[in-house]
């Protein structure tokens, strides 16, 4: 069995490099580890679904499923070597790097915005927030990234947002968005998120002008 | 038994039609009333960008406009052929692709007939408003223009160039389109709303209330409304097809069907102890309008302010119920052009002028209804639910946050008084 979850690992290690970039590699394999172990090679369909819908793309799952297969039959040294010696590194890594980065200007312009939205809320609506957070979050994020950006909204400390790159950050300010819509209305919250952006660039322009890459 | 030689023209031989074509003041009255349906697009960019909200209001007019671009050559090429060309089935036309005559008339019924289908394809740009992508509706648009409105306008009008659509052999009235053009198109907005659901936030998650979305600028609906009201006098006024003295009546029963509409809608929202809302009103008023189309020409006036009346009250009661259904129409345009159109199209069989309350009249003219829905409805749920698939339907949450106006226009409607920042490319 274990010989078999190897060699799954490593032909999604090699075929996921035809259409992913380094870091979502990782990411891929992180999800399969976590999610997907121990499944048949036939149920590879929904793990490439999942990874589809993480990385927002539309992939072909079926051409993407046949080149798996096909390289699931060949001699085992056709294959990229086992992967996970990257993964360790990269679990290790998300585990010490928090509090070794530095959050940038714009990222805590990003925070600024958020937090100011979090504060407009309620006790309740938070609540509710926070319930609707985690469901789209969960949708968005997964393994360390979904733990970061949980710790990140119940502590309100900017340092967890400092590993995530630019496109996260603006997923992550879209799905925060998206479940203001669901708790307080669309109407309330463009309302909210206008003013506090105004307010934002009122007080510190060039903070109002980091925001936009995230909007 | 004037109103039965207006309901017959639609089914004269061309010689005949080339006779109405020679006298000069109809091919005046056609172009000028399809001028005003021309117009009635104005209204309707107005009315439903006015109804959206600042960040939305260019891409809704964006949709208009290309409904009418789109639309018209869609038409001319495929669905003129379609809805008028010889008809020997009774279910489509298969002649005069893009279309050259012989005559000078049939150019003008033509440009007549283009803005009829620009209208009803128009329909569902606002009942889709704030979370549809550009490209996905518009090719929806190109196939409700291009076959599933020319197909069901053929049941009905067919047969301008030999033979007759089978509606219209079983005895099917429509003047002027409660169905063929109004519910058509609602239906087909009420597949589109389905498949790409609702705006973000429009219903709370918990209880399923619906939340009020109101639009940024009522100004705007209130002239889209009164555009909309003179173009209908074209619209139905036109549908004589010759100026004659019946347009009189069809322009007196139009009018006062939209002014009852209104006063529907004003008295089911103070009865019901509901805020009498503008937007409401409006809407109210369009249902009156809606409602009379068809039996615009062979109602007496009393009955048309009957007509207008219950089209007004439908369309708070159908305001209501998709709200209960949970499905999203942006601007009312399913209960003012779909449940009005319905009744519209009954109550033309009901109160025809010399045949009250023919119940064998009513049963066909239900028949016809009940036919358009089970046409539009499926056949445009299916183009969407594969539009959706294939190129993406439903905008992207990021994208409706930005609004459509930015994410698929690059341009905004209000720059000066937009408090959000114009979005630059991601660092680089």
């Amino acid at each position: 069995m274990d010989q078999q979850h190897v060699l799954q690992r490593r032909a999604i290690y090699t075929v996921l490099q035809e259409w992913l970039n380094e870091d979502q590699i990782i990411e891929a394999l992180l999800v399969f580890e976590e999610h997907h172990k121990g499944k048949p090679s036939i149920a590879i369909h929904e793990y490439l679904t999942r990874i589809g819908h993480l990385f927002e793309q539309k992939m072909d799952t079926k051409h993407i499923r046949r080149r798996l297969m096909e390289v699931l039959v060949r001699r085992s040294h056709d294959l990229a070597p086992d992967p996970m010696p990257l993964l360790e590194r990269a679990r290790a890594k998300t585990a010490s790097a928090v509090f070794d980065l530095k959050p940038t200007e714009s990222q805590l312009a990003l925070h600024c915005l958020i937090s100011e939205l979090m504060r407009k809320a309620s006790v309740g609506q938070r609540k509710q927030l926070h319930e609707q957070l985690a469901k789209q979050l969960g949708k968005r994020f997964v393994n360390g990234s979904y733990d970061l950006l949980a710790q990140y909204l119940l502590s309100d400390n900017p340092q967890y947002l400092a590993r995530f790159d630019d496109r996260a950050l603006q997923d992550f300010f879209t799905v925060i968005y998206v479940a203001c819509c669901e708790v307080l209305g669309p109407v309330k919250t463009d309302q909210w998120f206008g003013t506090a952006v105004h307010s934002i660039r009122q007080h510190n322009a060039e903070a109002g002008e980091q925001l936009n890459r995230f909007l | 038994m004037k109103r039965f030689t207006v309901l017959a023209l639609a089914a004269l031989p061309v010689d005949t039609w080339a006779a109405v074509g020679d006298e000069p003041v109809n091919t005046v009255w056609l172009v000028v009333a399809a001028a005003l349906v021309f117009f009635m697009q104005t209204g309707f960019a107005l009315l439903e960008s006015g109804m959206s909200r600042s960040k939305n209001a260019v891409n809704v007019v964006m949709k208009n406009y290309m409904d009418v671009c789109l639309g018209s050559m869609v038409f001319w090429a495929f669905g003129f052929g379609i809805m008028f060309g010889l008809n020997q089935t009774g279910f489509f036309g298969a002649s005069h692709w893009l279309p050259q005559f012989s005559d000078e008339w049939s150019y003008t019924f033509l440009l007549f007939q283009i803005m009829f289908a620009a209208t009803a394809t128009t329909i569902a740009s606002g009942a889709m408003a704030e979370r549809t992508r550009y490209s996905g509706y518009l090719v929806g648009a190109i196939i409700i223009t291009g076959f599933i409105y020319p197909v069901f306008g053929s049941w009905v009008w067919g047969g301008f160039f030999g033979g007759k659509g089978w509606l219209s052999e079983l005895g099917f009235v429509d003047f002027a389109g409660s169905t063929v053009v109004h519910s058509v198109g609602a239906w087909c907005a009420l597949a589109g709303i389905m498949v790409v659901g609702p705006r973000l936030g429009r219903f709370d998650p918990e209880t399923g209330v619906a939340r009020l979305i109101p639009g940024h600028n009522l100004n705007n609906v209130a002239l889209g409304g009164f555009i909309l009201w003179l173009g209908w006098f074209g619209f139905n006024a036109g549908s004589t097809l010759q100026a004659d003295s019946s347009l009189g009546k069809i322009a007196l029963n139009t009018h006062l069907a939209a002014c009852a509409g209104a006063v529907g809608t004003f008295l089911a929202q103070t009865l019901t102890r509901k805020p009498v809302l503008l937007t409401h009103t409006i809407n109210g008023s369009l249902g009156g309008l809606v409602a009379i189309t068809a039996g615009c020409a062979t109602m007496s006036p009393t009955y048309a302010v009957i007509t207008g009346l219950v089209g007004g009250v439908l369309v708070i009661i159908g305001s209501y119920l998709l709200e209960l259904l949970q499905l999203d129409d942006a601007v009312g345009a399913i209960p003012v052009h779909g449940f009005a159109g319905v009744w519209g199209t009954l109550a033309a069989g009901f109160f025809m002028e010399g045949d009250l309350f023919n119940l064998q009249q009513l049963w066909v003219q239900a028949i016809g209804c009940a036919v358009a829905f089970l046409w539009a409805f499926p056949t445009a749920f299916i183009a969407y639910w594969l539009l959706e698939r294939l190129i993406g339907l439903r905008a992207s949450n990021l994208d409706q946050q930005r609004g459509l106006d930015y994410s698929e226009h690059a341009e905004r409607g209000y720059p000066e008084f937009d408090r959000l920042p114009l979005h630059k490319p991601l660092a680089g």
